[in-house]
């Protein structure tokens, strides 16, 4: 016969663990998300693109990101279907004074962050991509503590601080090869880089906001529809008006069978990856999920290894056993401190 | 009135009821409101009930073994009531 006072314990530590999984998995699925991210630009018509000029370069990157944001949303659709959340996905649409955060954080997820990111591995280069947004904990752990005081105690900082070291060192010494050779418009990879950091530490931030008054599965998906409409109708069509790019045949030209395959893999990697991002939220708060969510860079690195056949660098292992490391100081945390993530009596009459 | 999310119709719940509701009877109340029934929404429930209580929206109040089986044996009842802080976050989303 089970006591109270365990089953109590048991209910407690269940919800903490269950965070800290999503955000794992949201690493495992961000890590394998570089493949596919990686792959379809060696593909026609960007492989092709690639290499020229900056406007064709920035037109590339954008019907991507737009076309990945498709797929990403029709996974979505997919899940909440499976879920049975259509009904709550209409219901939460019409609450404007709570979607709208959601639409608020595709701006900065989409045509920030992902944009920047892929500025970032143009401009100067992939190594420099992940290690800038690996930053992003940084940005949404600060903005979560002072917008709405979730709880971080020195132990949470120290696991982060941790990780954030352990993914560094894991790309640093491919760093000082890409800053040394750097291209004609390397300030605007930096710029990607930046907004890479900002754009997913705000997100996540803004998120952990909506996520308190509504349903995890049902926030992403209105997220998504967020960006879609944002590249659909007014992304894509603002450039085919005010520039010479020939958008439309550029997306034609995407329109074929390898391309198509790396866009649905891209797709249903991240859509999942953003998932338990957003289920870790509420359970561990944006700080730590955005921390454990960082381990995407061993994951990555894994990844591309298994994809390419080739064995990663020996300070690989320098840099995974301290995101190992840092993921175990915060998973470790007790429960008493994680239970309940924000500081209470401070939140009311805090700002929105 | 539009009908509103689960979690929006939990917290106008618990506003209701300032003495605080067991989560069971959450449940039961939820599954009327929205026509569902089962195992999995009644999981459901119980899991937006562990993300209001993490984000601090809501306090437990008072918590005894499942005798019910409502959520199954072994398992722990809780009876939760809306936070100060819950409510102002339904004044701030129009919730209230």
């Amino acid at each position: 016969m089970q006591t109270l006072e365990s089953a109590r314990a048991r209910y407690r530590i269940r919800s903490v663990r269950w965070g800290f999984y999503w955000a794992l998995w949201c690493a495992v699925l961000w890590g394998a998300w570089y493949v596919p991210g990686t792959a379809v630009w060696y593909e026609s018509p960007f492989v092709e693109l690639g290499s020229a000029s900056q406007g064709e370069f920035l037109l590339a990157a954008a019907v991507i990101t737009a076309l990945g944001s498709l797929a990403i949303l029709f996974f979505l659709f997919v899940w909440i279907g499976v879920l049975e959340k259509w009904g709550e996905y209409a219901r939460t649409f019409r609450q404007i004074r709570i979607s709208k955060w959601y639409y608020l954080g595709a701006v900065f997820g989409g045509p920030c962050a992902l944009f920047g990111s892929y500025l970032a591995i143009g401009y100067v280069g992939p190594i420099f991509a992940a290690i800038a947004a690996l930053m992003y904990p940084v940005v949404g752990a600060t903005l979560a503590r002072f917008w709405y005081y979730e709880k971080m105690s020195a132990r949470a900082v120290v696991g982060i601080i941790v990780i954030l070291v352990g993914g560094a060192s894991i790309y640093a010494p491919g760093l000082m090869g890409e800053f040394s050779n750097p291209d004609s418009g390397a300030w605007l990879g930096y710029l990607g880089g930046i907004m890479a950091a900002v754009g997913w530490g705000v997100e996540g931030a803004i998120a952990g906001r909506a996520l308190d008054v509504s349903d995890p599965d049902v926030g992403i998906t209105l997220r998504f529809t967020g960006e879609v409409f944002y590249w659909v109708f007014l992304i894509l069509p603002a450039i085919m008006i005010f520039s010479d790019a020939d958008v439309l045949s550029l997306i034609l030209a995407a329109l074929n069978f390898s391309v198509m395959i790396w866009i649905v893999l891209a797709g249903i990697s991240f859509a999942f990856c953003y998932v338990a991002w957003y289920k870790s939220f509420p359970l561990i708060g944006v700080g730590r999920g955005q921390a454990i969510a960082a381990l995407y860079g061993v994951f990555a690195v894994i990844f591309l290894s298994i994809f390419t056949l080739s064995l990663p660098e020996w300070h690989f292992l320098i840099g995974l056993s301290l995101t190992v490391l840092g993921g175990f100081v915060m998973f470790t945390e007790k429960t008493e401190m994680l239970e309940v993530i924000r500081s209470s009596d401070l939140n009311v009459g805090a700002k929105t | 009135m539009t009908k509103l999310h689960m979690k929006g119709f939990v917290l106008r719940l618990l506003e209701e009821s300032r003495e605080g509701l067991w989560d069971y009877e959450i449940a039961a109340k939820v599954l009327e409101e929205f026509h569902h029934t089962g195992d999995y929404w009644r999981g459901e429930v119980r899991a937006t009930l562990t993300d209001l209580f993490s984000g601090a929206l809501l306090e437990e109040i008072e918590d005894r073994m499942d005798e019910e089986e409502y959520f199954g044996v072994g398992k722990i009842s809780v009876k939760f009531r809306l936070s100060a802080f819950g409510r102002q976050r339904m004044v701030e989303t129009g919730l209230l």
